[in-house]
């Protein structure tokens, strides 16, 4: 999960070690509304996938993310 | 404050790469609101995501900007009000991107009733200029108008063009008349987002998701072609273009080295291996068409060089293209300088092409002011990164901008006519030049705008106005705007000065007096001078007053008011100031230039 904790770190202008699994929308104050499009797109380019408009407001955290890839056949470590 | 590593970007233009750099341009506090240039985005759409894209391509570029977003509110509401971030604090540019349904409804609904149809069109051109003008009214901003696209399918399908107004004609004819409109305006232009969103094709450059769920209405991975194409025009509106671009010959001009393979040898023709280098010759070919100047500077033997540009059969550039070159083996950095100086521009109007590295790093090492980009390694990519150069960007073009190249030939015939002449004075009475004073109006306005931009060195005060105050001045009865128009025996050379008049009780001041650097050496100041002796007496004035203020480029007319009898008196801030009591001082207009007001125009 480090590439996707790293690519989120990156948008959202953190540090990497306090994005957890469990960081997502509202448990840190830079994951905003928009910055929550901004991701969506960012890991749909990173990684050549796309969510439906359904998925993406239900993404809570990182983890729930992971699985979502993983759904989509991208292999997260 | 840190300098930011912006390469990732350069070498991948992502959408992620983007929001990588934003988030590392804020970190670092280079990217901070209130620093750069104020550019206002305004639409009724989320463009946020844009905004971004452009806040860091402008970083990429060099020149930052501090782009503001107005809420997403109806255009009215936001034109209305005089709180809202629209003008407060105040931009320099605003960017207006109004999608086409908010002006004609429900696109996906349009259907096959033509004449109620061409009446809604005709309605909302009309309402959305009022409001623009209502803006231009409020605003000093310079407007850039995003013409009309939309995302939404043609409700119509095939028969979208059978029927008398479909989807795309009402959008067609919403754009012609907004280009119109704008077109007889200072200070709007038109952004042609039809045409960047054609050229990503529109099944690239919209996302109906991203639409539904935040009204973005562009697809991620189209926002940074466009944040490069928009900063263009935002580039293009607040600072001036360069002029000249100068060439290397082998492997830029042409495939190959001329001295090892010859004429014959090279690449250059219709051919896979000689297409890419014609294709660049041709994007050369327009710029020079819209005035760039250009040079050639390259190590090679300069009798066969030129035999290329005459001779070989699939060149598209010819010597009656060329200003000036300096083909030899000495070193480049020496030869931009002559360059320069020989067409009389500054270094910081050079953009200088080669493919070899050493020679761009040893220019940018030493002569910083010129640009010197990294060519693309294959040539095939030459043409579209010349297109894509920002540097020669301009909003505005002038009937001088267009002739040009002719008339820097003309100025050569001028030299050798100099060189046969016995004295000075004698050439300048065998040119027989005529000056013309013109009035501020049409294309002469557009033109006197723009050498108070363009013009650095013959330029007494360095005053840059900005547009409204420039339209401010003209419409000032206590103000006299003028544009000074040369012509000769050997050519026209257009319009060439612009002097600013204010009139206060008995004193008249120049607070603008500039030529173009095409004209120097001629005592056309002189011929100045007296003209706005006169109408500084016309006007009432005991006192012409005079300003010099130095700046890096313009030590040439520090003794101007000196040599024409004015006397110190006193400074304003940074600024000399000169005077002339007029019923003791008699500026003469030099024998040898008829000076005279445009016919059927008022002199001022």
């Amino acid at each position: 999960m480090t590439r996707l904790r790293t690519l989120v770190a990156e948008i959202l202008g953190v540090d990497p070690s306090i994005v957890t699994a469990e960081t997502g929308p509202g448990t840190i104050p830079q994951w905003d509304s928009m910055a929550h499009m901004q991701l969506v797109a960012a890991i749909e380019e990173s990684y050549g996938v796309q969510f439906t408009i359904e998925e993406i407001p239900t993404i809570m955290s990182i983890a729930e993310l992971a699985a979502l890839l993983e759904g989509k056949g991208v292999a997260i470590g | 404050m840190t300098p930011v590593d912006l390469t990732d970007i350069r070498r991948e233009p992502t959408y992620t790469n983007h929001l990588r750099a934003l988030a590392r341009l804020k970190a670092n506090g280079v990217l901070v609101p209130g620093v750069g240039r104020r550019v206002v985005v305004l639409s009724d759409m989320t463009v946020e995501p844009f905004a971004d894209c452009l806040a860091v391509r402008s970083h990429l570029e060099g020149f930052p900007i501090d782009v503001a977003v107005c809420p997403p509110q109806e255009f009215a509401s936001t034109v209305l009000d005089p709180a809202g971030v629209l003008y407060e604090p105040a931009p320099e540019v605003a960017l207006i991107l109004i999608s086409p349904e908010s002006l004609l409804g429900d696109l996906s609904q349009w259907g096959a009733d033509g004449a109620s149809h061409r009446d809604a069109v005709s309605q909302a051109l009309q309402q959305f200029v009022q409001l623009l003008e209502a803006l231009r009214a409020r605003s000093q901003a310079t407007l850039l108008v995003a013409n009309f696209v939309s995302a939404a399918p043609a409700a119509m399908g095939l028969l979208d063009w059978q029927v008398p107004m479909g989807r795309q004609r009402a959008l067609d004819e919403l754009n012609h008349g907004l280009a119109d409109w704008a077109r007889r305006q200072s200070r709007v232009y038109v952004v042609d987002l039809a045409g960047l969103c054609a050229a990503a094709g529109h099944d690239a450059a919209f996302d109906r998701r991203m639409f539904q769920l935040a009204r973005q209405p562009f697809s991620t991975s189209f926002l940074p072609r466009l944040a490069e194409d928009a900063f263009r025009y935002i580039s293009a509106a607040l600072r001036p273009p360069r002029k000249c671009l100068i060439l290397d010959l082998d492997n830029t001009m042409w495939g190959g080295v001329l001295a090892e393979e010859g004429i014959g040898g090279l690449r250059l023709g219709t051919d896979p291996a000689g297409a890419p280098y014609r294709e660049f010759q041709r994007v050369a070919l327009s710029l020079h068409q819209r005035g760039i100047l250009l040079a050639v500077c390259s190590r090679n033997d300069e009798a066969e060089a030129l035999t290329v540009f005459r001779e070989h059969p699939d060149m598209v550039l010819r010597p009656e293209h060329i200003t000036t070159h300096r083909i030899g083996w000495v070193d480049k950095a020496r030869s931009i300088v002559s360059i320069a100086d020989e067409l009389n521009l500054g270094l910081d109007a050079m953009v200088f092409l080669d493919d070899d590295s050493f020679e761009r790093d040893n220019i940018r090492e030493r002569l910083p002011e010129v640009l010197a980009p990294d060519l693309p390694k294959d040539a095939a990519l030459y043409a579209d990164f010349l297109r894509r150069l920002s540097a020669f960007d301009t909003l505005q073009i002038t009937d001088e901008d267009l002739s040009r190249g002719r008339m820097y030939k003309e100025r050569s015939s001028r030299e050798a006519l100099k060189a046969s002449a016995s004295s000075l004075e004698e050439y300048l009475t065998d040119l027989r030049m005529e000056v013309t004073i013109v009035a501020p109006v049409g294309p002469a306005r557009q033109r006197l705008f723009q050498l108070v931009h363009k013009t650095n060195r013959f330029n007494l005060t360095t005053r840059r106005y900005t547009e409204a105050e420039f339209d401010g001045l003209i419409a000032d009865p206590r103000s006299e705007v003028f544009g000074v128009h040369l012509r000769d025996r050997l050519g026209d050379s257009g319009i060439i000065g612009v002097v600013v008049l204010r009139v206060a009780g008995d004193i008249a001041e120049i607070e603008t007096l500039l030529l173009s650097c095409r004209v120097l050496g001629r005592n056309i100041e002189t011929a100045i001078l007296s003209y706005a002796a006169d109408r500084a007496r016309e006007r009432g004035a005991a006192v012409l007053q005079g300003r010099y203020a130095r700046s890096a480029k313009n030590d040439m007319v520090a003794d101007l008011y000196a040599r024409h009898g004015f006397t110190r008196a006193g400074t304003d801030g940074d600024a000399e100031l000169w005077r002339a009591v007029l019923a003791t001082t008699d500026i003469h207009a030099p024998a040898w230039a008829r000076v005279r007001a445009a016919a059927g125009e008022p002199a001022i």
